[in-house]
């Protein structure tokens, strides 16, 4: 007698995802992304409370020392110069003539120093380029902040401005 | 008599690709993050007041005053006593737009009703006159006080250079004709004062 064994299994064929083509994309997604990364070097930190204008023109950022105007602050490279109220800077931050803000000059006059230092020795300190600044300042700020502020660069040799906004969509 | 085939099953080995799809899904989606940041531009300006070419002793000098959002001031040296690169096209557009504030500077005023009105306005008559002064880059802006930051900016953008795609004729001392789209990419900046306002 022979028993039949009725060894119907029922097998279930293991499905494999092929992921061969999901491995190809993200490999390709990551290396554009890198790329990007490597292209634009340069960190930008905007603070959070301030807004941004708008430029219509794509023209990048260069490296440069940054001054932060938010509505109620003026830092520079994040060490708190002075304080704004009312859109305007009171007084006692000011200088006696009202031109220039005393504390931006003297950091940018010690940085022009250090910079001179150190390229000094390579020729005449008056062959430099003159000082970069960028400034990222909110959007309703007056222009007489920014007067007194682009005054004080000026007096410390910085007068070459950079005026940080967010690139218009051209779409 | 049974006959036990032994089969020698050699265990395909394959590389366990899950660790590497979990970093790589997890860095795609830290960089895509990162990516999506604002896209930064920035706008040149200068603490030097430009200074144009000279003619005998008379020099190019070009300034746009920016009383406030609606209202702008373009001061221009009379082009009589300059060299433009086509005299009577020059002396007539001056003509019936411009008026002599003295001391051989012309004066235009402008109103509009919002900043880019204004400053399209302004960069209609720039046009020209680099179409007539196309080596000069220099202009100085002098801003009032009351003008916002974003304000200054969207009129620096119109005196820099025109929107892409929108370039002019402009030809040159020896009869090339060339595509401008750069205006006067040297901006001087100044807060507005009399000597500048002065009518």
């Amino acid at each position: 007698m022979t028993l039949l064994k009725n060894k119907s299994k029922n097998r279930l064929v293991l499905q494999e995802i092929n992921i061969t083509p999901l491995m190809d994309v993200l490999t390709v997604l990551l290396f554009f992304l890198i790329k990007i990364f490597t292209v634009n070097t340069m960190n930008i930190d905007v603070p959070e409370q301030l807004t941004l204008p708008t430029i219509g023109h794509q023209a990048p950022p260069q490296e440069a020392i940054t001054l932060v105007i938010t509505k109620n602050q003026v830092l520079i490279d994040q060490k708190l110069l002075a304080e704004i109220s009312n859109n305007a800077i009171p007084l006692k931050y000011q200088s006696e003539d009202r031109l220039t803000l005393p504390a931006l000059s003297s950091y940018l006059t010690k940085e022009k120093q250090k910079r001179d230092q150190v390229f000094g020795y390579d020729g005449k300190q008056t062959d430099l380029p003159a000082g970069k600044l960028m400034i990222q300042a909110d959007r309703d700020t007056n222009f007489s902040i920014l007067k007194l502020l682009l005054n004080s660069a000026a007096i410390s040799g910085y007068t070459d401005f950079q005026f940080l906004g967010t690139a218009k969509d051209t779409n | 008599m049974s006959k036990k085939n032994k089969k020698i099953i050699l265990e395909q080995s394959e590389v366990n690709v899950v660790p590497l799809m979990d970093i790589l899904t997890t860095m795609l989606f830290f960089l895509i993050l990162m990516a999506s940041a604002a896209n930064y531009a920035t706008l040149f300006g200068s603490g030097q007041e430009g200074s144009g070419t000279a003619t005998d002793q008379v020099k190019f000098d070009i300034a746009v005053a920016l009383h406030h959002d609606k209202s702008a001031t373009i001061h221009l040296t009379d082009p009589n006593y300059l060299k433009p690169i086509n005299p009577d096209s020059m002396s007539a557009f001056i003509q019936k737009r411009y008026r002599s504030s003295g001391n051989k500077i012309i004066s235009r005023e402008f109103s509009a009703k919002d900043i880019n009105d204004l400053a399209k306005k302004v960069q209609d008559d720039l046009k020209v006159i680099k179409t007539h002064f196309p080596l000069e880059k220099n202009l100085t802006l002098a801003i009032a006080d009351k003008v916002s930051y974003q304000q200054m900016l969207i009129m620096m953008d119109y005196i820099t250079q025109t929107d892409e795609g929108k370039t002019f004729k402009v030809t040159d001392q020896i009869g090339r004709e060339r595509d401008y789209r750069e205006l006067f990419p040297s901006i001087g900046l100044r807060g507005l004062s009399n000597d500048i306002a002065q009518k």
